[in-house]
């Protein structure tokens, strides 16, 4: 059941590198869904209006302005929206291998041990990395003296309040509006090949929506500063935003316990759910995102093959739709940092507490 | 023969050159990892004293496993991200911190 659910899912998302979706957008469409992000998938029929509500920033940021996006931009995202991409994206069907806190738990709607979720890892594809390409191309050209201030070339960066850095900030915002859109389509077809495979409704299945958060994105927050009240930008790369309970930015049903956290694991390895802590002041609010690699991509390819990994990944059970051999190698578990470690040093440095472990089952992967 | 001579000696000068431009690398590199001081029981400071530029300080939160495995560079990125104007406090390294952007 599980292979052919697998199959199924392989079949109705698209995946692998640069591969176009089977939605044709117009460049007018992808306005409407960069500026209006997951309330548009909505509106067209992707899931439903109660999803929204677990999205962060309910799945669309404010002040997304799609006249700051460049057409190459918009020519390499009309085709790519509702698709998984390659790389160390992934889409898995896991299970509750451990709860750490059950009450929080099932406040998040995970009830037991055994219990079957899934876990989409994907972002703003070709989209977002042309927006960041194109705007690092005129902070480098604009603000030349800064840059020479700068030991890396990569943090190049435009002042708050100049033109530049409220443009790149609206087609940053673009991107993220994308992302939320393309992971709520793809949740949506995941929901339709679970009814069409094992023959069930959707209301039997479950298969809610637990939490949707961004782990690379530029944020405008509230902070205390020197005794004063200050909007911030904070920029996670590579980092989650964690809030602590009663924060107004999160789901009203998580507000008792705190933000609901995400922390996918690599191929093959186990991901977590964490919650955020009011500790996590000393990140401003952030966690860790992810196992973080150890070894670089031509690396694995020198020591990995594909097929020798999605058998040995097999023979711990988990199956495994791969769109590439390659991606395979690459994305190895061997590639990346312990994730139990990860997870436990971000207890017990204070920034989210571990709710839930999951395991994979199934992995399609790009 | 003469100019054979000649160019072997820059040949091997520039060998000796290279190596030790390599060494001084090597030696600076080693240092920032070392200029590390654990403040808390899963947390280190990178002092801003540690490059020359560093507006605040860099916190990383790792282990003492976790921090074997940090490579180098990394370090090094905290460290370029505490240069940027109006940086706040110190600049942060979650546990799953690795060289790249990627």
């Amino acid at each position: 059941m599980l292979k052919e659910l697998l199959e199924s899912i392989f079949r109705n998302v698209p995946s692998g590198v640069g591969r176009a979706g089977k939605v044709k957008l117009s460049f007018s469409d992808l306005d409407e869904v960069l500026a209006n992000g997951a309330r548009w998938a909505v509106d067209k029929g992707y899931g439903t209006e109660k999803d929204l509500e677990h999205l962060e920033e309910n799945g669309c940021m404010k002040g997304a302005n799609p006249t700051k996006v460049s057409s190459e931009a918009r020519k390499r995202g009309a085709p790519q929206l509702g698709t998984l991409g390659a790389g160390n994206h992934f889409l898995e069907i896991q299970k509750v291998d451990k709860i750490f806190l059950p009450e929080i738990a099932k406040i998040f709607g995970i009830e037991k041990e055994g219990q079957a979720t899934v876990m989409i890892h994907t972002g703003s594809r070709g989209f977002g990395h042309q927006v960041c390409t194109d705007y690092l191309r005129i902070l480098e050209s604009r603000f030349r003296d800064e840059l020479r201030k700068l030991p890396d070339r990569e943090l190049v960066y435009a002042p708050s309040e100049t033109k530049e850095c409220e443009d790149y900030f609206s087609a940053m915002a673009c991107a993220a509006n994308y992302a939320w859109t393309n992971r709520h389509m793809i949740m949506h077809w995941i929901r339709e090949s679970m009814v069409k495979t094992l023959g069930m409704k959707l209301e039997d299945i479950g298969l809610e929506v637990v939490y949707d958060v961004a782990h690379n994105i530029g944020k405008i927050e509230e902070y205390e500063i020197d005794g004063k009240k200050r909007k911030v930008y904070i920029h996670r790369k590579g980092a989650t935003r964690a809030f602590p309970a009663g924060s107004p930015d999160i789901p009203k049903d998580h507000q008792k316990v705190g933000q609901c956290v995400l922390i996918p694991g690599s191929m093959g390895t186990a991901s977590y759910i964490l919650v955020g802590t009011e500790t996590a002041k000393e990140t401003f609010y952030s966690t860790a995102h992810g196992s973080g690699r150890v070894s670089s991509r031509a690396k694995m390819l020198k020591g990995f093959r594909g097929e020798e990994v999605a058998r040995r990944l097999t023979q711990r059970g988990i199956l495994s739709r791969p769109a590439s051999w390659k991606v395979m190698a690459e994305e190895a578990p061997e590639a990346y940092k312990d994730i139990d470690e990860v997870a436990r040093v971000t207890e017990e440095a204070g920034i989210s507490k571990r709710v839930v472990r999951l395991v994979p089952m199934g992995v399609v992967k790009g | 023969m003469a100019l054979e001579k000649w160019l072997w000696k820059k040949i091997s000068l520039f060998g000796i050159l290279s190596k030790g431009r390599n060494k001084i690398k090597e030696v600076n590199k080693i240092r920032l990892k070392e200029k590390l001081k654990k403040i808390g029981p899963c947390l280190w400071e990178l002092p801003k004293e540690a490059k020359l530029g560093m507006k605040v300080p860099a916190w990383l939160f790792l282990s003492e496993t976790l921090l074997k495995e940090v490579e180098e560079g990394a370090v090094e990125q905290v460290a370029n991200v505490a240069f940027l104007p109006g940086i706040y406090k110190h600049s942060v390294a979650l546990p799953d911190m690795h060289f790249g952007y990627s």
